[in-house]
C-alpha cells in the first residue's frame, strides 16, 4: 500500500511536471541544403589574423570592485559627469556609492582593450554591453571578439558601463559615454607617453553595442553629428568622429527618444544581429532602427539584418550566456531550443568581422554575405538565417506607406496592379509581441490561390483546375529609368516574407454570358415586387477541422519587361530563401508564448537582390535601361500569402565602388 | 545558506529560539483564545515566527509588514479534534502614495469546554472532549505606509470568546519594520486594549506583548530559502520562535516548499517542532502544516491562497 501510494505520488508529480512544460517545437532545419555552398572566395573573417594580440585596461583608477580598473590600469583617464544624461533613483544612491565608490558625476572611462602588437595605425572599434546585473560585470564578455579582431588588425575596446546598469531612461547616457571614450581615444592617439600614441586610425571607427548598448551605439552615431544634446541645449556636443559603422546586437529601440522621436540615423553602415529565441528583447525592435537608417550622401554605405534562428539574447556575451531572464532563466525560458553558445559566438565572429573588414578596411568582398547569407554557407554555423540588405543608391518603387491607394507606388508615376489575387491590402508590419507595436512601416499583403474553385454543379471527383498564375505588377513610367540611371549595373531589390496564410481556391472567372445573365437577373429583381419567401432551414454544416498553418516554402518568379516588351524571368530562389516564418517558442511554460506574443515568430522579410544583368543574361533582348514593369509571378507555389515590404532598384552612385556579387 | 553568513542579530535570534526548547512551562492563560493561535498553515509550520513575516497573514502579527506582502486571498482551516477547529481568512490591497497597504483578516476557533468554565481558556481545549461548544473569534483591519525606509503600520482588532458568557474586547496593534542586515527587522506591540467591551465583566488577561523579529530570503543554487525569527515577551512569558523554508521551482509558476519551525509552545502538551509544505501552481497555492502534541495528538492546518 505504501509502495502504491509512493508510486502514485511520483506518477502524479511527473504528470504535473510534464503537463506544464511545453513540448520543444523547432522549425524544420534546412541548413544542410541552404548553407551547402560557399561563394565568397575570400578568407573566413572568423579566422585568426596574423597579429599577436596584446591586452590592457585603462580607467579612472577609482573602481572599488575590480583591480583591473583600479591599480591594474595601464594608464589613467579622467572621470566624466554623466548625470545630465542618467540619474540614480534616490533609494539606490547610497548603496551604489558604497559599492562603486563614485557617483554619476564622477563616472569613470574604463575599458578593456585588445589590440594588435604592431605599429598601426589600426581602426578603432568600441563595444558596449547592455543592461544586466551591475554587480555581475558585463564588459569582459566580448573577449572572444577582442582576441579575433585584434589578431586581424583592429583595436577593440570593451567599454565598462556597469555602473549605470540597473537604471532606467539612461540610454542617452550610455551613448554619450561611448562618445566620451572616443574623445579619450583621440587623446591617447595624440599623447606621446600613451601606449596607443599614433597607433589609432581615428578616420576608421565603428561602434558596437549589445541590448541597450545596441541602441546606445546608434544613438551615439546620431549624437556624433549634433551640436547640442537634443533634450537640453546646455549640453553642447562637438564630437564629429569618423564613425563608419554601427553594429547592434539584439538591441532595444526607443528606450531613449530624442525630443520624443525614435532616433534618426543617416549615412553610416549598420549591422543588426538578432536571435529568434531572445528571452530578453524577444521582439526584434532593432528592425525599426534598420528601417529608419537612410543613406543620403551618395557615399557607399550598406545596412543589413542577420536574423539567426535559435540564437538567444545573452550567448553573444560570455558573461551573460543563457540567462536572458536572470539567474533563474531555466525556470521560465525554454533553453532546449537554443543553439550551442559557441556556434552563436562563431556566427558573431563571422558577421562582425566581415562587417568591419568591409566597412573599415574596404574589403567589399565580404558584403556578399550580407546580401544573401548563403554566400557564406561554409562559414556560418548550421542553423537558419534571414538576411535583409540595402545600400546606397537604393530607390524605392513601392513602399506602401506613402498613401492609401493600393495602385500607386512610392515614386511618382509608378503604378501597381494585381491579377487573380485572393487578397491585396496594405497595412503595418507587426512585431511578434502583443499590443499595437509595429515595425513602423507598411507592407503589401498579397495572397493567391491558382486553383479554381469547383462549380456548384461539378461532380465530386472532378479534376482540380488550375487557373493562370496570380501576379503583382509594378509599372514604371517611361521616363523613370533614364532619370534614375537604371541600367545593366542596377539591382532589383525585393523584400518579402512568406506567411502561413493560405487563401482558398480562386472563384472561376465569369464568362461574358454569365455576366450578362447575372445583370439581367439583378434588373428583373429590382422591378418585381419582393415576395417574402418562407425561411428555409439550412442543414448544419459539418464542423471543419482546424486548418493547419501553411508551411510550404514559397517560390515565385520575378519577371521584368522592357519598354519594347522583351521579358526576362528568373526564380526568386536564386537570390534567397522565402521561408515561412520560423517558429520560435521562447518560454518553457506551456501556453506562455501564446499569452505574451501575438505570433510565435518574428516576421523578418528577406531581401532579394536581383541584378538586372542576370535578367539580361537570361533574355539577351531585354534592355535594363528601359525597364518598364516588374512582376511578381506566383507561378511556382499554388497558393500562399506574402508580405511585400519593398520593391526598388539600387544603382550604385558613380563614386561608390561596386562590390556587387 | 551557511549559518555563518547570517548577520549577528540573526544568529542571536536563532540561538535564542533554541535555548528554551527544554523549558516546557505553560504560558499564563490569556483570552480570547484565538489570539494565541497561528492563523495559517505557513505561519503554523514556521513556528509562528511571523512578526517579520512576508505574506498578508502578518495582519495578525505586525501590520507594518503588510507592505510588500502579495495581494493574495487566503483561507485556512485547522483540525485539532472533532470538537476543535480553527479557520482564518486574510487579504490585502496595496495602492496609493507611500506604498499604502490595507489588510484585513478574520480568525475563528471552535473548541470544547465544560459548561460553566470561564475564560481564559487553555489552547489544549482545542483537543477537548467536554460537552460545551465554545467559539473564539477575531476580526482585524490594518494599514501600513512606508516613510523614509521605515514601514509603519497599525491595526484595530475585535476579539471575542463566546461561551455561555460572551466576552469581547477591542485591541490595537502597532508595528514598524525596515530593511536590516540584508533582511527585514520588525518590531510590534500587540493586543493593546483599555478593557472589555462590557465593563461589568471581569477583565481577562489579554496576551498584550511586544515582539521583535528578523527575516531574510536567500537563493542557494536551485533553492529559494527563507528564514524567520521572532522573540515575544508578555507578562511572565517570553517566547522565541524560528522558521525555515526551502522552495524549489522547476518551471516558472510552479513551486514546492518544505517548512520547519520551532517555538516555545503555549502549553506543555505541544512539542516545539512544527512541519509543513506547500505546492504552488501559478496563482493557486495549497499549504499544509502539522503541529505535534503529546500522546500522539496532531493538529492539521490547510491554507489555500489565490493570487
Amino acid at each position: 500500500m505504501a509502495l502504491n501510494l509512493r508510486s502514485t505520488t511520483v506518477a502524479i508529480a511527473a504528470l504535473v511536471a510534464a503537463s506544464c512544460t511545453a513540448t520543444l517545437k523547432l522549425a524544420k532545419d534546412d541548413s544542410a541544403t541552404v548553407l551547402a555552398r560557399q561563394s565568397i572566395a575570400a578568407a573566413n573573417p572568423a579566422d585568426k589574423g596574423t597579429f599577436a594580440v596584446k591586452f590592457l585596461t585603462y580607467g579612472a583608477g577609482t573602481d572599488k570592485q575590480r583591480s583591473e580598473y583600479r591599480d591594474g590600469v595601464a594608464f589613467k583617464t579622467k572621470t566624466v559627469d554623466v548625470s545630465p544624461f542618467a540619474s540614480i533613483p534616490k533609494p539606490q544612491q547610497k548603496r551604489r556609492l558604497k559599492f562603486w565608490g563614485f557617483d554619476l558625476k564622477k563616472a569613470p572611462l574604463n575599458a578593456r582593450v585588445w589590440y594588435p602588437d604592431a605599429a598601426g595605425p589600426f581602426p578603432l572599434v568600441l563595444i558596449v554591453h547592455g543592461n544586466h546585473n551591475p554587480e555581475a560585470f558585463s564588459d569582459p564578455g566580448y573577449g572572444y571578439l577582442g582576441e579575433l579582431l585584434a589578431s586581424r588588425g583592429f583595436i577593440l575596446a570593451s567599454i565598462d558601463e556597469n555602473f549605470i546598469n540597473g537604471l532606467s531612461e539612461e540610454n542617452d547616457g550610455r551613448a554619450w559615454l561611448l562618445l566620451k571614450h572616443l574623445e579619450a581615444w583621440k587623446g591617447f592617439n595624440e599623447a606621446k607617453d600613451n601606449p596607443f600614441f599614433q597607433r589609432v586610425d581615428m578616420t576608421r571607427i565603428a561602434l558596437m553595442g549589445h541590448s541597450r548598448g545596441g541602441e546606445a551605439a546608434a544613438v551615439a552615431a546620431s549624437f556624433n553629428t549634433l551640436k547640442y544634446y537634443p533634450d537640453d541645449f546646455k549640453q553642447k556636443f562637438n564630437f564629429n568622429f569618423a564613425i563608419k559603422g554601427v553594429v547592434a546586437i539584439a538591441p532595444v529601440d526607443g528606450q531613449y527618444k530624442p525630443t520624443g522621436q525614435f532616433t534618426p540615423l543617416e549615412n553610416v553602415n549598420y549591422l543588426l544581429m538578432h536571435g529568434s529565441h531572445d528571452g530578453d528583447v524577444s521582439t526584434a525592435v532593432g528592425l525599426r532602427q534598420y528601417e529608419r537608417l537612410k543613406f543620403t550622401d551618395d557615399q557607399p554605405h550598406f545596412k543589413s539584418v542577420m536574423f539567426m534562428y535559435r540564437a538567444n539574447h545573452g550567448q553573444w556575451n560570455t558573461t551573460w550566456e543563457n540567462k536572458d531572464n536572470g539567474p533563474r532563466s531555466g525556470r521560465s525560458l525554454d533553453l532546449r531550443g537554443l543553439i550551442d553558445p559557441e556556434a552563436q559566438r562563431q556566427f558573431a565572429r563571422v558577421v562582425i568581422s566581415g562587417f568591419l573588414e568591409a566597412t573599415l578596411n574596404g574589403k567589399g568582398e565580404y558584403i556578399a554575405m550580407f546580401r544573401d547569407h548563403r554566400a557564406a554557407g561554409g562559414w556560418l554555423p548550421k542553423t537558419m538565417y534571414t538576411t535583409r540588405f540595402q545600400e546606397t543608391g537604393y530607390r524605392a518603387l513601392a513602399e506602401f506607406g506613402e498613401d492609401v491607394d493600393l495602385t500607386t507606388g512610392a515614386a511618382r508615376g509608378v503604378a501597381i496592379a494585381g491579377e487573380h489575387l485572393s487578397t491585396w491590402q496594405e497595412k503595418a508590419v507587426p512585431f511578434r509581441g502583443r499590443g499595437t507595436d509595429t515595425q513602423n512601416h507598411n507592407a503589401a499583403y498579397v495572397g493567391w490561390n491558382n486553383e479554381l474553385a469547383k462549380k456548384p454543379d461539378a461532380p465530386e471527383n472532378a479534376p482540380k483546375e488550375i487557373g493562370p498564375p496570380a501576379a503583382y505588377t509594378v509599372a514604371l513610367p517611361a521616363s523613370l529609368p533614364g532619370e534614375w540611371g537604371i541600367g545593366a549595373n542596377t539591382v532589383l531589390t525585393v523584400s518579402l516574407a512568406a506567411t502561413t496564410t493560405k487563401p482558398g481556391p480562386r472563384a472561376p472567372e465569369k464568362t461574358e454570358k454569365e455576366k450578362e445573365e447575372e445583370a439581367a437577373a439583378a434588373t428583373a429583381k429590382g422591378k418585381t415586387p419582393a415576395v417574402k419567401k418562407p425561411p428555409v432551414k439550412k442543414p448544419a454544416e459539418p464542423k471543419k477541422p482546424k486548418e493547419k498553418p501553411d508551411e510550404t516554402p514559397v517560390e515565385l518568379t520575378i519577371e521584368v519587361v522592357d519598354a519594347a516588351g522583351h521579358a526576362a524571368r528568373l526564380p526568386i530562389t536564386n537570390y534567397g530563401i522565402a521561408r515561412k516564418p520560423l517558429e520560435a517558442n521562447v518560454y518553457r511554460r506551456r501556453g506562455r508564448d501564446a499569452q505574451r506574443f501575438t505570433n510565435n515568430y518574428e516576421l523578418v522579410p528577406q531581401s532579394f537582390l536581383l541584378p538586372l544583368a542576370d535578367f539580361k543574361q537570361a533574355a539577351p533582348d531585354f534592355d535594363p535601361a528601359t525597364l518598364a514593369t516588374i512582376r511578381l509571378l506566383f507561378d511556382k507555389t499554388q497558393a500562399g500569402t506574402v508580405i511585400i515590404e519593398h520593391i526598388g532598384v539600387t544603382t550604385p552612385p558613380a563614386a561608390a565602388p561596386s562590390a556587387r556579387r | 545558506m551557511r549559518l555563518t553568513t547570517l548577520p549577528p542579530a540573526g544568529v542571536m535570534l536563532v540561538l535564542a529560539s533554541l535555548l528554551p526548547l527544554s523549558a516546557f512551562a505553560q504560558a499564563p492563560l490569556t483570552a480570547p483564545l484565538v489570539l494565541t493561535q497561528p492563523p495559517s498553515a505557513r505561519v503554523t509550520a514556521l513556528g509562528g515566527a511571523w512578526v517579520a513575516g512576508r505574506d498578508q497573514d502578518v495582519i495578525f502579527f505586525n501590520p507594518a509588514q503588510l507592505i510588500g506582502a502579495r495581494n493574495d486571498f487566503a483561507v485556512s482551516f485547522g483540525h485539532f479534534s472533532n470538537g476543535g477547529h480553527t479557520a482564518a481568512l486574510t487579504s490585502s490591497y496595496s495602492g496609493g502614495k507611500l506604498s499604502f497597504t490595507l489588510g484585513w483578516g478574520v480568525q475563528l476557533a471552535n473548541f470544547m469546554i465544560t459548561p460553566g468554565d470561564v475564560p481564559p481558556y487553555s489552547p489544549d481545549l482545542l483537543f477537548g472532549v467536554r460537552a460545551g461548544d465554545a467559539q473564539s473569534a477575531l476580526a482585524v483591519v490594518g494599514a501600513a505606509v512606508q516613510y523614509k525606509g521605515f514601514k509603519i503600520g497599525g491595526a484595530g482588532k475585535y476579539a471575542t470568546d463566546r461561551t455561555d458568557v460572551n466576552r469581547s474586547v477591542f485591541l490595537a496593534d502597532f508595528g514598524v519594520a525596515r530593511n536590516l542586515f540584508g533582511g527585514v527587522g520588525a518590531f510590534a506591540v500587540q493586543n493593546v486594549s483599555s478593557g472589555e467591551v462590557d465593563p461589568s465583566l471581569p477583565l481577562a488577561v489579554l496576551p498584550t506583548q511586544i515582539s521583535g523579529g528578523w527575516s531574510t530570503t536567500r537563493v542557494a543554487g536551485p533553492l529559494d530559502l527563507a528564514f524567520f525569527t521572532q522573540l515575544s515577551h508578555r507578562e511572565d512569558w517570553t517566547s522565541p520562535a524560528a522558521g525555515f523554508e526551502a522552495g524549489y521551482s522547476w518551471i516558472e509558476g510552479y513551486l514546492v516548499t518544505a517548512r520547519v519551525g520551532v517555538r516555545r509552545p503555549e502549553t506543555e502538551s505541544e512539542t516545539p517542532l512544527s512541519l509543513g509544505g506547500a505546492f504552488t501552481a501559478d496563482r493557486l497555492t495549497v499549504e499544509y502544516a502539522l503541529r505535534l502534541f503529546d500522546q500522539g495528538q496532531r493538529a492539521h492546518v490547510v491554507t489555500i491562497r489565490w493570487r
